[in-house]
């Protein structure tokens, strides 16, 4: 599971949904989750969370689509298997696993050292306290 | 054959039974306590105290019989005790055999007393504490009904080693007519005398009542298994 | 109010740890104490019970002292109105379900002995001895046995873990009908999640002696690890490996699911299994 800490820069609560702004070392992200500040006590302001990105949930581009929840890395390491190819990108000194299809990796024709931009939706981040 | 019969002496049963009741009573009485505090407290000489109880087992019975005569007679400590209370010395006397065979058959009662506390679950004499109950409450009423079995083989086991006892009952009590000469010596007694039909009596009698009475431990223990 | 500040050295199967517990239960409260096997949780309920001397500390109940190190008060279980419910039942083997609760109850209370059983259902078995009852039925008798003497604490060890999980879903709701009931202040030692879930309103999460976190089990396994409102407990039961994947078949109480991760796991391990709330699909049947 790709890990990283980040800081509650802002959030809206609506009934017990909200969308949370985390600032990180490597940009901001924006995700939404299903709590609000009653239901969850770390959900305030200047809170230390850590956001968890499971590896098959990355969208990746070779050209930045997204300008949130989208960051620029470099392709370290590839290991192919049949049906999915297991990237190793690195983005300011953070190592990323990134699990994409076969298909997309033709696609894309990545090699290694390869610029690629990585886009999670707001949907696909759980926070971890 | 009837002839025979009605001519032997019985005083050696009756003093062999008075002997054995006597002995498993006071056993009873003192081996019930101290194999309770040794399976529940936390007595820092527990080893000792239970190296002492087994001693009886290993012992040769002359060795035991040869330190109680020093300790029972006129000269020792509680025969002189005794005879100024009572008017003669323990040896050679019933109630110096008693002692002696108290002494002698102790492992056969508090052994299986011991294994009976043992068997006992924790969590039942918890139980009963919670419930406040004392430890006396708690004894009586939920460890001893739980251990029937135990205490049946203690009883019957001291009895039955008791009635077979020779050695020590010889070196401590003699062959004295109606005082201490019990079957076992009786037996030996009409050996000496060359007279084996008295001999065959005494044997096939003691034979026989120690098989019923190993016979009626195994039977009870039995039903105590399969009927709680 | 119950009071329980406690500290003894133990001895563990990884070694030597202290248990140091301080908590405080309101009268009438329904507490969890939560942990592993090995995490002190009977420990501190013996304690209370008084079957167990802590090495410092107080155990007290209101105004009355059940145990203070400094002062030297130590008062036997007998002395304490608790009433305790063993994992294995503890019923005395020589008696009647009748003479087990009337063991326990003063001769005042011997006419409601009957009305009693008759509630909990037991009255038909009054007669029959423990050795020729279901476990459900004899922790039954126990629960009984242990309230007959209207305890101020009702300790239950891990009363319903030797059940199986429909008896201990039905007794768990007469757990709970009793210590409503009865007005009684109740402390269960669990090592069940969904127990806990079902069974109190408060919980404590001891580890290695200590108190790891206490609150409500929301609180206490949800929402201060993971944000997923999907999130479930499972074992994890076996683990293929297919590609880059380790696909995992995790049960979730009694229902098997698989997973596909990169974690590295082993077969046996407790584990949360979570999504986002937005990512699962909601068919009807």
């Amino acid at each position: 599971m790709n890990r990283l800490a980040g800081i509650i820069t802002h959030f809206h609560s609506v009934d017990t949904m909200s969308t949370v702004n985390v600032n990180t070392e490597i940009g901001e992200f924006c995700c939404v989750i299903l709590e609000n500040p009653q239901t969850a006590t770390y959900l305030k302001k200047e809170n230390k969370v850590k956001l968890l990105f499971k590896e098959t949930n990355f969208f990746i581009s070779k050209n930045q689509i997204y300008n949130f929840n989208s960051f620029r890395t470099i392709i370290k390491d590839i290991l192919l298997a049949d049906i999915f190819v297991k990237l190793a990108v690195e983005s300011n000194n953070y190592f990323f696993c990134v699990l994409i299809t076969k298909k997309e990796f033709e696609t894309f024709d990545l090699n290694l050292n390869d610029e690629i931009f990585v886009y999670i939706k707001p949907t696909n981040i759980i926070l971890e306290i | 054959m009837f002839e025979i019969l009605k001519q032997i002496d019985y005083t050696p049963f009756y003093l062999t039974l008075r002997l054995a009741f006597t002995t498993t009573v006071i056993l009873f009485l003192t081996g019930l306590p101290l194999a309770y505090l040794i399976s529940y407290s936390k007595m820092r000489f527990k080893s000792v105290i239970e190296a002492l109880i087994a001693l009886p087992l290993v012992l040769p019975p002359s060795v035991l019989g040869f330190y109680l005569l020093l300790i029972l007679s006129k000269n020792g400590f509680l025969g002189m005790f005794w005879e100024k209370s009572f008017g003669h010395q323990l040896a050679f006397h019933f109630e110096g055999v008693v002692i002696a065979s108290v002494i002698f058959s102790f492992p056969f009662m508090v052994h299986p007393l011991l294994s009976g506390f043992r068997s006992i679950n924790k969590t039942l004499i918890e139980a009963s504490y919670t419930l406040g109950k004392s430890k006396m409450d708690t004894l009586f009423r939920v460890i001893l009904p739980n251990m029937k079995p135990a205490i049946l083989t203690g009883i019957i086991l001291s009895f039955a080693h008791t009635i077979g006892e020779f050695g020590v009952v010889l070196m401590v009590g003699g062959s004295i007519d109606g005082e201490t000469k019990v079957v076992s010596i009786a037996i030996y007694d009409a050996v000496e005398k060359i007279d084996y039909t008295t001999a065959h009596i005494y044997a096939a009698v003691l034979f026989a009542l120690s098989f019923f009475t190993l016979l009626v431990v195994y039977m009870f223990n039995k039903r105590f298994e399969t009927g709680m | 109010m119950i009071e329980v500040n406690v500290r003894k050295e133990l001895v563990g199967y990884k070694g030597n740890f202290t248990l140091d517990v301080n908590l405080k239960i309101e009268k009438g409260e329904f507490l969890t104490i939560f942990g592993k096997s090995g995490s002190g949780k009977t420990t501190v309920l013996r304690m209370i019970a008084g079957l167990l001397e802590p090495d410092e500390g107080i155990i007290r109940f209101g105004d009355k002292i059940y145990f203070d190190s400094s002062s030297g008060i130590n008062l036997p279980p007998q002395k304490r109105s608790v009433g305790f419910v063993f994992q294995n039942y503890a019923l005395f083997p020589n008696m009647t379900v009748y003479e087990n609760i009337v063991y326990a109850a003063d001769k005042s209370q011997l006419s409601k002995v009957d009305e009693i059983l008759k509630l909990v259902e037991l009255y038909d078995l009054k007669a029959r001895y423990p050795s020729s009852l279901s476990g459900g039925q004899q922790q039954r008798v126990a629960l009984v046995r242990s309230i007959m003497r209207n305890p101020d604490i009702l300790l239950l060890d891990e009363p319903l873990s030797a059940l199986d999980f429909t008896i201990r879903l039905k007794l768990q709701d007469e757990v709970k009908e009793i210590h409503r009931r009865y007005g009684l202040t109740t402390i269960l030692v669990s090592h069940d999640k969904p127990e806990v879930f079902k069974m109190s309103e408060k919980v404590v999460y001891l580890e290695e002696g200590k108190i790891r976190k206490i609150g409500t089990p929301r609180e206490v396994f949800i929402e201060k690890n993971l944000s997923g409102k999907f999130s479930f407990f499972g074992t994890i039961l076996d683990i293929r490996k297919s590609d880059v994947f380790n696909i995992v078949t995790v049960d979730i109480n009694g229902n098997l699911v698989e997973v596909a991760t990169v974690e590295d796991l082993n077969i046996g391990e407790e584990v949360i299994i979570g999504s986002k709330a937005f990512t699962p699909i909601v068919k009807r049947l």
